[in-house]
């Protein structure tokens, strides 16, 4: 069957109907016409041609996983760029919080490495990773730990006394 | 800087979603078997067919369809055994796997209903003589019709 002359709408739904063999050949059309197109806008968006890589990948895979859910009245470019998009945001908030993970593991290192008697629990970590390295406030904490302001002052400036003190031991 | 996809990453992505568009057939056949095999336990107790009736139920199926003859009663039975069996599979199977249940339909068709045959044959070798066509021809209609159905309105039912 010769696809090369059908629009992208008509080759989606050779993709969702057809027998698995016209909805490859048509999967490969659409492949051709889309994958430069949006390999580009994700190197662009990412400034990594390794991440490009790997984004490009899920991106066609969450198209086929999706495709019954497509519909005639969106434009497939549309509907293909937006789940790129979609793809660079969830790559850029899973690398912030792989961030946050090395900042908590490096604060958390430096602490032991410099005060080793310094035993500072999970709650006391993660309190001080808010504050510092997430820059929340304290009314912000507050929502988030459940406790008063007023408390979580107190436990801050508790921690950050006895660092200060082991710092000049 | 470089924006060219690299020809690896391309054979890579269109073999993955070629793999994913043709699972294995024997496996897919298989699943189908053992599907229709717990639902056809199941449908036994509504509707026994040939006089097996692994448990009871309130419920009795053939009472109803025996009221329109005994000639209906066959059909509709054939029809209800295995239609329940592909309906069932349309909520398990991915989409991928349905299309190509789709395209091999007789020989889906031709599981259940010679898997159900053989079944009943090795309960009672009897049986064998005593099949009447009609339930026979109601079983490939229900299956068919239901995997025809069943299988567009699923891959479809976003289209709409």
């Amino acid at each position: 069957m010769n696809l090369k002359d059908k629009t992208s709408n008509e080759l989606m739904k050779f993709y969702q109907l057809e027998s698995p063999q016209v909805a490859y050949e048509a999967f490969e059309e659409l492949y051709r016409r889309y994958g430069q197109k949006v390999f580009s806008y994700l190197n662009n968006k990412l400034k990594n041609f390794a991440d490009a890589e790997d984004i490009l990948q899920k991106v066609f895979i969450k198209v086929h996983e999706s495709k019954h859910l497509y519909q005639e009245k969106y434009k497939f470019e549309q509907w293909i760029f937006v789940i790129a998009h979609s793809a660079a945001i969830d790559h850029f908030r899973m690398r912030s919080r792989q961030q946050k993970n090395i900042n908590l593991v490096e604060l958390n290192q430096n602490i032991e490495e410099f005060f080793p008697e310094l035993h500072l629990d999970k709650d006391q970590l993660e309190l001080l990773e808010l504050k510092y390295i997430d820059e929340l406030s304290y009314k912000e904490l507050s929502h988030i730990l459940n406790k008063s302001e007023t408390s979580l002052r107190k436990m801050v400036s508790r921690i950050t006394s006895n660092l200060r003190r082991k710092q000049y031991e | 800087m470089n924006n060219e996809v690299p020809s690896y990453l391309s054979e890579k992505i269109l073999n993955d979603i070629k793999n994913r568009l043709n699972p294995n057939l024997k496996i897919i056949l298989i699943k189908l078997f053992i599907v229709h095999l717990i639902t056809a336990i199941i449908t036994l107790a509504i509707c026994p067919q040939l006089g097996f009736q692994f448990f009871k139920s309130p419920i009795n199926l053939m009472n109803i369809f025996m009221a329109l003859g005994s000639h209906f009663c066959d059909f509709a039975c054939g029809t209800f055994f295995t239609a329940t069996s592909i309906f069932i599979a349309l909520f398990i199977f991915s989409r991928d796997e349905l299309r190509v249940l789709k395209n091999h339909r007789t020989l889906a068709v031709m599981t259940l209903v010679l898997g159900s045959i053989g079944f009943f044959v090795i309960m009672n070798p009897q049986l064998f003589f005593e099949l009447s066509l009609l339930w026979i021809l109601g079983t490939i209609i229900g299956a068919s019709i239901t995997l025809e159905i069943g299988v567009r309105l699923q891959l479809s039912a976003a289209l709409k």
